[in-house]
């Protein structure tokens, strides 16, 4: 007898396509019918390895994509895989941006490394809705010219809306800027009422909200996607506990105001 | 339901025989020096008349003239609803698809002789894997549901009870099928189900009187005052304000991060799910299997451990039972049985604990 509402129950799809992205990280594009929105995240298993949560990435009609970074032994083994394979997922699980918030206003969304795969869907649906906003600025910090990511799309964005790329650690083959996050967010126009979606490691989010700080925008404005140990992903595990909050259902996705005071606090 | 009797203390055997029939009975037993809650096939495994003594770092038992004198056992409930390990599905591959084999428990437990505290730790998981959980824990709700409970009125509160500071009563509140006070000759029996009102339809009984409950009321007051209170009302905001506070600091030496308090908690819930892998039969089990916040891996993120220091993870679970968990699901997370104090080897007292940090607060007013 199986319950239905078993929240581990995995559910089979295809992979059509993996696109790769960088040495370590690839994008795959696996069919699902499931009603998902922008911010969420499903679990990936591997047989006899175990889960990882992973951002949507972008959407199309029947797609979903996940783009994965060879960072452990789950991960690893996702990064192996080929068009036609069978993947089992669960999910999606967690909160999404919220557009609506942006009306009328700035919407400025800044990311770091990997941080990109958890933007990269919402700007795109950003992108369709242009009209709402007064202007969009997507700023992306890459460690290397290496590790860029989606890099297909850029010449999309450039043209669509304001689209920024620094690199900490360029080489020759770069002519853009280069240095970290925070001073492209210092170089750039950014309005005091803007609203800011953010995805990047836990330093780069907190020097990110102190250059924000400095331009005006409040920290209601400004949402953070999180990342945590996130096991059982419906909030029972306790893995992922961040102050009060369950990041996998509370979350991924705060308010800065909201987590600002265990956020700037070590080791909570 | 307020339905009081009294049957002969010689009935506890019939109510025994009774629920074996549908139940695998759970009891305090006396084993290796210890009263812990076990499986039981007989009767007279149960440990009746014996009592516990204990205090930081300190566990010891002795003869009792009373039936039901264990102020709670070494385990919990917690350990048979949400067991140390359970699998949550097999997998198998077959012609290169993985077929999934949820699990679904179908077992019954009746626990012979549950204290209050362990009760009130029963009702808090109930929040924490059911009422407050959007996605209920398949597995705890199964068992759950098929549990009966015969809890017992506390006589014989230890030196490391506080339960009362919690505003929690020395007898069963709710939450229990019977419950029982052992008075002079007879034991009185509450009724707190339908089901135990179905069971006690088979027991010889007879009403209890006004002087029964009475006579109730008299062991709790006297109960009641040999527990020690602390005061907890104003911890939540205290905490809140001392998160950057450099009391934390001295649990790097004092805590050994061994994880004994939050194995003998009876609320603390945290779980790892881990592969197990038999290479035999080529089928994966994914188990869930107890964590703790004092483990290092435990906040781990790509091989980062977040709460690195183990000061900072001794003030994740202080937090968590004191302060987080009134966010999280609108209740503290203790309920005050004193197993953390008795069962540290480094004799951390969390009652001393919370008492120094209101009075650093008081201080710095």
């Amino acid at each position: 007898m199986i319950r239905i509402d078993n929240p581990y129950i995995l559910t089979e799809v295809e992979i059509i396509e993996t696109i790769k992205e960088t040495e370590d990280t690839i994008t795959l594009r696996v069919e699902s019918h499931k009603d998902y929105t922008p911010g969420q995240y499903n679990m990936i298993y591997i047989f006899g390895i175990g889960e990882v949560p992973i951002t949507i990435s972008g959407r199309s009609e029947g797609v979903i994509e996940h783009t994965v970074r060879s960072a452990g032994d789950v991960t690893k083994h996702i990064v192996s895989m080929k068009a036609g394979d069978r993947m089992y997922i669960r999910g999606p699980y967690g909160n999404s941006w919220d557009l609506n918030q942006a009306e009328g206003r700035q919407l400025v969304l800044i990311s770091g490394g990997l941080g990109l795969a958890a933007i990269r869907w919402i700007m795109e649906e950003a992108i369709k809705q242009k009209y709402r906003f007064k202007s969009i600025l997507s700023l992306y910090g890459s460690k290397s010219f290496d590790s860029l990511l989606y890099r297909y799309n850029y010449d999309r964005w450039f043209s669509e809306i304001e689209f920024r790329i620094t690199i900490d650690k360029p080489d020759k083959r770069w002519k853009g800027n280069v240095g970290l996050i925070t001073k492209l967010i210092a170089d750039s126009d950014i309005q005091e009422n803007a609203v800011v979606f953010m995805c990047g490691p836990d330093p780069m989010v907190k020097f990110s909200v102190i250059e924000l700080c400095k331009k005006g925008v409040s920290l209601d404005n400004i949402y953070v996607s999180m990342e945590r140990h996130m096991k059982c992903s419906v909030g029972t595990c306790g893995h992922c506990m961040f102050g009060p909050f369950f990041v996998c259902k509370n979350g991924p996705i705060f308010r800065y105001s909201q987590i600002k005071e265990f956020f700037e606090r070590k080791e909570v | 339901m307020d339905v009081n009797l009294l049957i002969q203390k010689e009935s506890l055997k019939d109510i025994f025989q009774i629920l074996k029939k549908t139940y695998q009975i759970i009891a305090p037993v006396f084993k290796n020096g210890l009263v812990v809650y076990s499986a039981v096939e007989k009767f007279d495994e149960i440990a009746f008349k014996k009592k516990d003594v204990q205090a930081s770092r300190y566990y010891k038992i002795d003869d009792s003239s009373s039936m039901f004198s264990i102020s709670k056992p070494v385990n919990s409930l917690k350990n048979f609803l949400h067991p140390p390990e359970f699998k949550i599905m097999s997998v198998k591959k077959k012609n290169g698809k993985l077929e999934f084999l949820y699990e679904d428990p179908e077992i019954k437990y009746a626990f012979f002789g549950v204290p209050p505290c362990d009760l009130n730790a029963l009702l808090i998981l109930d929040d924490v894997f059911i009422n407050k959980n959007d996605h209920s824990d398949v597995y705890y709700s199964k068992i759950r549901n098929n549990i009966f409970i015969i809890a017992y009125t506390c006589i014989n509160p230890v030196d490391s009870c506080f339960c009362t500071s919690f505003g929690y009563k020395t007898e069963p509140e709710k939450g229990f099928d019977i419950s029982i006070t052992e008075l002079q000759d007879y034991l009185l029996i509450n009724v707190g189900s339908e089901k135990g009102m179905k069971l006690m339809e088979n027991i010889n009984h007879r009403k209890a009187s006004i002087e029964d409950i009475k006579r109730k009321e008299e062991i709790l007051r006297s109960t009641e005052k040999n527990i020690k209170k602390i005061d907890i009302e104003k911890i939540p905001d205290i905490l809140y304000k001392k998160i950057d506070s450099d009391f934390w600091e001295k649990f790097n030496k004092t805590c050994l991060a061994c994880t004994s308090c939050t194995q003998v908690c009876p609320t603390c819930f945290c779980f790892d799910i881990v592969e197990r892998n038999d290479l035999l039969s080529m089928e994966s089990h994914r188990i869930a299997v107890w964590d703790s916040c004092f483990n290092p891996s435990f906040a781990t993120v790509h091989r980062f451990n977040i709460r690195e220091s183990v000061g900072s993870r001794y003030r994740q679970w202080l937090m968590h039972k004191f302060a987080y968990w009134i966010d999280q699901f609108g209740n503290f997370g203790c309920i005050g049985c004193g197993r953390c104090i008795t069962w540290c080897p480094s004799g951390i007292d969390i009652r001393n604990e919370i008492k120094q940090l209101s009075e650093e607060n008081d201080q710095n007013r």
